[in-house]
């Protein structure tokens, strides 16, 4: 199982302004479960959308019973195409990218990285790096999953395999706690001290711990009654759990940038 | 006989754990006389520290934390009853004279395009808007959207008054002057609320310096309108200042309208647009949507200098003074860059639900949604109106929807570097120190003589 968002969890983080069209989730509620099936999944979920110029870009997580997880994008919701795994030279090339540029919304768009000072005392100017947005589009994922995702506390328990898988017997936690930001874990972060003992769900990282302090904002939602957890430093995150049930996940709608002036920002 | 009961003593003294000699010796040999090893003397020393591993230490045990929790926020009562009472108001009719908002007809569009609230949310904010107009007495007022904060977020309404509000008293006079209401920036009044069932508060009218200070900031809000802006340059007021000036900034850089539904009166003013004029539009196809020259701005732009107007020119300029540099104004109806919006007219949805959204790059969150004409050329029959889509009907009609979903700062072209503080004070370069001349030599000597022979003379007369 996996913790990012089910689809029909989508009321409990529209007040955040997470929004899908009608037609979407018509989509998704038949692609997904044939996604499921064709790839041998125990489930797939939706992770988000990131928004790009001329079309937004639907991310899905499909995760089989072993506990890997694979990430897949769309345009429309409906056919579903396989993202890469970004290589460590792909990352550093992506960190290299202005940070104001978008999505274009056509996946074979490349994009050229003006080349390095040091590279101009070869004899031999090397062709200019290049990057492919599906690329740039799995570097983003990968940072928002590393960086954001977060689940409450209590809510995975360790498998034999080293991994972490939602826990049967989770039965919510309470509203009191649901708004402190102690109760929730991130789900890919290792706590640093994290000791001999290894398979337990205490060695993922608090998400207090983020940095900087007050980057999350805890809200309880009176419509619904769900606890949400918004990220400023990835605004368009958000991390939902319904007190007292085991209803939780996560979410991201958004461009995909990281908003570095957050320290300026924050009140 | 003393030596053995001292020895015996001395090996049955506990250590902190509560474990002595003896006691280990004897667990250790009860543990060998159990397990019979084969070679109990070659594992002697192993079983002794085995044994010794297993004894219970109190300091070792770790009772982990109780769970935090924080003081209960469970939905209060409050809100509850407040909620409960806005439901119940729908019920009342509008007066004469007003527009009833059409947040409900614009959710279908919002939603077809992605960008609306849930649909609970959204009658609770119709709703809201109906008791907004009918206690405030507003001509028309339209959902402008949510503002995001940190703590609460704000909801926000845009309305046109039937008369002016009573202008608040005069303070020191600034270097800009604001416009009035009814024009330029002020031309709308918003409303903000952080909840849909409480009380509307209006935001005062915006400032030319506010909306200056406003674009060279960038602050979260955090809910209150009372809070502080703490910024450099320090922001000219508080959060219901900065919150309105930013609204002012959006709605006149991101709200659209499609081309052939208004047009410009020979005043300037903004007037729907009579179809059967000459030149006039007809409804757009979506593929026709998909170009920028469908699109208008509905309001004026903001210059550099904080108003949609520049200031008139003062009647005694000197003869000699070149005319000022003013910004040539934006009037309304401009259409818009290309490079500022991202146009999209999904090809996958078939007939019936296509619109055509239009994204702002410049205030992310800023979405205007027109739904295309269907394909052209309109059926020459009449048909009943039962029988023609949705979209035929909204087209000819001019319908649109905007809204703004976000947390109300544009996309920054940098990295935000603060202005830095002003430079240090130096000396006055224009004056000189002057060096005071010092007294004579023939004064000095001659005062210190004076001194001299009063003290003399006072010694003398004792």
């Amino acid at each position: 199982h996996l913790q990012s968002m089910e689809l029909q969890h989508h009321p409990l983080v529209a007040s955040a302004g997470v929004t899908l069209s009608v037609a979407v989730r018509a989509a998704l509620q038949s692609s997904l479960p044939l996604l499921c099936q064709t790839q041998r999944f125990a489930s797939a979920k939706l992770l988000g959308q990131i928004r790009g110029l001329s079309a937004d870009y639907l991310v899905a997580i499909g995760e089989d019973e072993v506990g890997e997880r694979r990430y897949f994008y769309c345009v429309d919701g409906v056919s579903w195409a396989a993202l890469p795994t970004a290589s460590e030279p792909e990352r550093a090339l992506c960190s290299r990218l202005p940070a104001g540029l978008l999505f274009t919304g056509d996946p074979s768009h490349s994009l050229t990285l003006p080349e390095l000072e040091d590279d101009a005392a070869e004899a031999e100017p090397a062709e200019p790096p290049s990057v492919s947005e599906e690329v740039r589009l799995a570097v983003t994922v990968e940072q928002i999953e590393n960086e954001c995702a977060m689940v409450p506390k209590g809510a995975l328990a360790p498998t034999a395999w080293g991994g972490f898988r939602s826990d049967p017997s989770f039965g919510g936690i309470k509203a009191e706690a649901a708004l402190n930001l102690s109760s929730y874990v991130l789900r890919n972060c290792k706590a640093p001290k994290a000791g001999p003992m290894a398979f337990s769900a205490d060695t993922l990282a608090s998400a207090d711990s983020t940095v900087p302090a007050g980057a999350l904002c805890t809200r309880l939602d009176p419509a619904t009654g769900a606890a949400l957890v918004r990220s400023l430093l990835f605004p368009g995150f958000v991390a939902y759990c319904q007190p007292n049930t085991p209803v939780y996940g996560y979410c991201y709608f958004g461009d995909g940038k990281k908003n570095v002036d957050i320290p300026f920002m924050l009140p | 006989m003393s030596d053995k009961a001292e020895a015996v003593s001395f090996l049955q003294r506990p250590n902190e754990k509560g474990v002595s000699v003896y006691s280990h010796l004897t667990d250790v040999l009860a543990t060998i006389l159990a397990s019979n090893p084969a070679d109990a003397l070659g594992a002697f020393e192993a079983l002794s520290a085995k044994v010794k591993s297993s004894s219970f230490d109190p300091a070792a045990v770790t009772v982990p934390p109780p769970p935090p929790t924080t003081a209960p926020e469970v939905p209060d009562s409050g809100w509850l009853e407040r909620d409960a009472a806005l439901l119940k108001s729908g019920s009342e009719d509008e007066a004469d004279g007003q527009i009833p908002p059409s947040l409900l007809d614009d959710a279908r569009l919002l939603d077809a395009a992605g960008a609306s609230l849930s649909p609970e949310e959204t009658y609770r904010a119709h709703l809201s808007l109906c008791a907004l107009q009918r206690t405030a007495k507003l001509q028309s007022v339209r959902f402008f959207g949510k503002i995001l904060g940190t703590a609460a977020d704000y909801y926000v309404a845009e309305a046109r008054r039937a008369e002016p509000p009573e202008p608040p008293e005069a303070s020191e006079p600034s270097a800009t002057p604001a416009e009035e209401y009814g024009s330029g920036c002020n031309a709308l009044s918003y409303f903000v609320t952080p909840e849909l069932g409480g009380t509307w508060e209006e935001l005062p009218s915006v400032t030319p310096e506010a909306i200056v200070a406003a674009s060279r900031t960038r602050k979260f809000f955090t809910g209150s309108l009372d809070a502080d802006v703490c910024c450099f340059p320090p922001f000219p007021g508080t959060e219901r200042h900065y919150l309105r000036a930013q609204l002012a900034r959006i709605a006149h850089g991101t709200t659209l309208c499609p081309s052939h539904k208004y047009a410009l009166s020979p005043e300037g003013a903004v007037e729907p647009a009579d179809p059967e004029a000459e030149g006039a539009l007809p409804p757009p196809t979506s593929s026709q949507l998909c170009e920028p020259a469908s699109w208008r701005h509905k309001n004026m732009g903001i210059l550099a200098i904080g108003r949609c107007t520049n200031l008139p020119s003062p009647e005694e300029a000197e003869a000699d003074a070149p005319p000022p540099q003013l910004e040539p104004e934006k009037p309304a109806l401009l259409p818009i860059e290309a490079s500022d919006w991202a146009l999209v007219g999904p090809a996958a949805l078939g007939g019936g639900a296509a619109v055509v959204w239009s994204r702002s790059l410049r205030w992310p969150g800023a979405i205007a949604v027109v739904p295309p004409s269907g394909r052209a050329p309109p059926p020459r029959r009449p048909q009943p109106a039962s029988l023609l889509p949705y979209q035929v009907s909204e087209a000819k009609e001019g319908r649109y929807a905007n809204l703004y979903l976000g947390y109300g700062h544009p996309v920054a072209a940098g990295p935000m570097s603060p202005s830095p503080p002003p430079p240090i004070e130096g000396d006055d370069p224009t004056a000189e120190p002057v060096e005071a001349e010092d007294m004579p030599l023939d004064d000095e000597n001659a005062a210190v003589r004076e001194a001299a022979e009063a003290a003399l003379r006072a010694g003398a007369e004792e």
